[in-house]
């Protein structure tokens, strides 16, 4: 299987701010593609630089294997983009938004924008402006469902929308996704949407990569382990096997990719008594904030 | 295509041009009441004569109208583009990125145009009603200044939203208003005459830079 989406070193600054160093991944067709990250970890950059808004300092950025900079407007028809907040033409009603870009692109199926409106509660004049958030998102999504594209650029759906609408978004793009075998690269400040949509994923820290992996093998091999330390002062220091750790009191909980057994030759090698040592299972929201910490 | 970003476009200013092609049709009305009502009060000569004399230009009130109309268009055109940078998403269209921002500017222009032409034909016959063929002929080189700095207006309006960073965006609304004034200053008629060749080139490379901007956007310079 090809891939839609190669980004390789990249490195960009603003001003003198780094944001992110050698930035590599793979985006592989068919695949869903998740970026997470905190707020200010550089998705959004990563997304601009993606879809050619950005020149970043150095690395390559390919999109269908063209340099996103400089993408060709057959490419372009290729990508479907959704901006943070979902911003569209509010300016414009549900007829006219859908007029104006069923007129840009050859694949334009009218049908799929207009059975997604069919849903919300709102007439075909209705200004975007005149919405709710939530219905903009659909309209949003409505618009690049229609395009038809083949590969699907959706930075941070979530924002603004309640527990409802978000599942409507994702309901809607699983089932789309999977039976048209689309690509798609999602951003979203609500990792707990994601965990049953996402193939992939790679999770950015302040200025780096922490992760790049499937997320069934993620959530199969990153583990949480909890205990009781005698000596509440013991120090866990961040290592191959200490990802991240919580204390509270003489209560621990370690972030590792390590398994029961090894976590225990670890504390016996550094002569930690502990006690009532577990693993607790998480879900892909407990396994990123345990991965990325909560600061 | 053109059809549906000429369409997007009107929809944003199709408001402020009705209440623009208003106000010209009013400054134009007071423009030829005016007249009417000085032929009335004084003889026909005597008007002329102070017309020549003191540099009278009866239809001043367009120049403003002018400038107002550059702005309006601008500022109406390109706030929706520049608020949550909406641009991208003229900019993300399957079409070279040049041919959009092109277009856009286009048919910004165009309604100007029209505008222009509006106030010329009218400004014309209420010319050739009072006054002998000289003022006509005069008409014609001192408006095309305002109409000029109109479209310069404009085109600096485009430059200022369309500029990614505060710092550069501040620097060309300074040089900016720098050049637009250069359109608008001194009376008299055809003032400009000798220069016309001059802010005609002077409105095409601002044009121009209109691409700059675009170019920084798309780059990302901060």
């Amino acid at each position: 299987m090809s891939n839609v989406v190669e980004i390789n070193n990249l490195t960009h600054y603003y001003g003198e701010r780094l944001i992110f160093e050698n930035l590599s991944f793979n985006i592989r067709e068919g695949s869903i593609f998740g970026l997470l990250g905190k707020n200010g970890t550089g998705k959004t950059t990563t997304i601009n630089i993606l879809n050619g808004f950005l020149k970043p300092k150095s690395g390559k950025c390919l999109m269908f294997g063209e340099d996103s900079y400089t993408l060709s407007p057959a490419t372009k028809a290729r990508v479907g983009f959704l901006i943070e907040g979902h911003v569209q033409y509010s300016f414009m009603n549900i007829k006219q938004i859908e007029k104006y870009y069923a007129a840009f692109y050859p694949k334009w199926k009218k049908e799929a924008y207009y059975e997604l409106m069919s849903k919300l509660a709102v007439t075909e004049h209705q200004k975007l402006s005149k919405m709710s958030c939530g219905q903009r998102s659909q309209v949003a999504l409505g618009l690049i469902l229609a395009q038809d594209p083949d590969l699907l650029i959706l930075d941070d759906f979530s924002m603004g929308l309640d527990a409802g609408y978000r599942r409507l978004f994702i309901d809607y793009l699983t089932e789309y996704a999977k039976a048209e075998g689309k690509t798609i690269f999602i951003t979203s400040h609500i990792i707990q949407d994601l965990e049953n949509f996402l193939d992939d994923c790679i999770v950015l820290d302040y200025r780096s990569v922490l992760l790049t992996m499937p997320v069934k093998e993620f959530l199969a091999t990153f583990k949480q382990f909890k205990f009781d330390v005698a000596d509440p002062l013991s120090q866990f220091p961040k290592d191959n096997v200490v990802k991240n750790v919580e204390k509270v009191k003489n209560r621990v909980s370690i972030y590792t990719f390590s398994n029961l057994d090894e976590i225990e030759h670890y504390l016996n090698a550094r002569g930690i008594t502990f006690s009532a040592l577990q693993q607790v299972p998480m879900s892909l929201e407990d396994a990123f904030i345990g991965l990325t910490g909560k600061y | 295509m053109i059809k549906a970003l000429v369409m997007k476009e009107w929809l944003k200013v199709r408001w402020v041009f009705i209440g623009l092609v208003v106000l010209h049709g009013a400054a134009l009305l007071v423009t030829y009441y005016d007249l009417l009502n000085t032929f009335k009060i004084y003889k026909a000569n005597e008007v002329i004569i102070q017309f020549i004399t003191f540099e009278v230009v009866f239809y001043s009130k367009v120049k403003y109208v002018s400038l107002l109309t550059g702005l309006g268009i601008g500022i109406f055109q390109f706030f929706p583009e520049l608020n949550q940078s909406r641009l991208k998403l003229t900019l993300h269209l399957p079409v070279k990125e040049n041919k959009l921002i092109f277009q856009m500017a286009a048919t910004g222009a165009a309604l100007l145009i029209v505008l222009s032409v509006f106030d010329v034909c009218i400004l014309s016959l209420i010319t050739l009603k009072f006054l002998p063929r000289e003022f006509f002929d005069s008409m014609v080189t001192t408006t095309l200044p305002w109409y000029l700095g109109s479209l310069c207006s404009y085109f600096w309006v485009m430059i200022v939203f369309i500029e990614p960073g505060w710092v550069k965006r501040i620097l060309m609304a300074i040089v900016g208003i720098g050049i637009v004034s250069l359109f608008f200053e001194g009376g008299g008629y055809a003032m400009y005459a000798p220069s016309l060749l001059y802010i005609g080139v002077l409105t095409f490379l601002s044009g121009a830079i209109i691409f700059l901007s675009a170019f920084n956007f798309k780059r990302g310079i901060w």
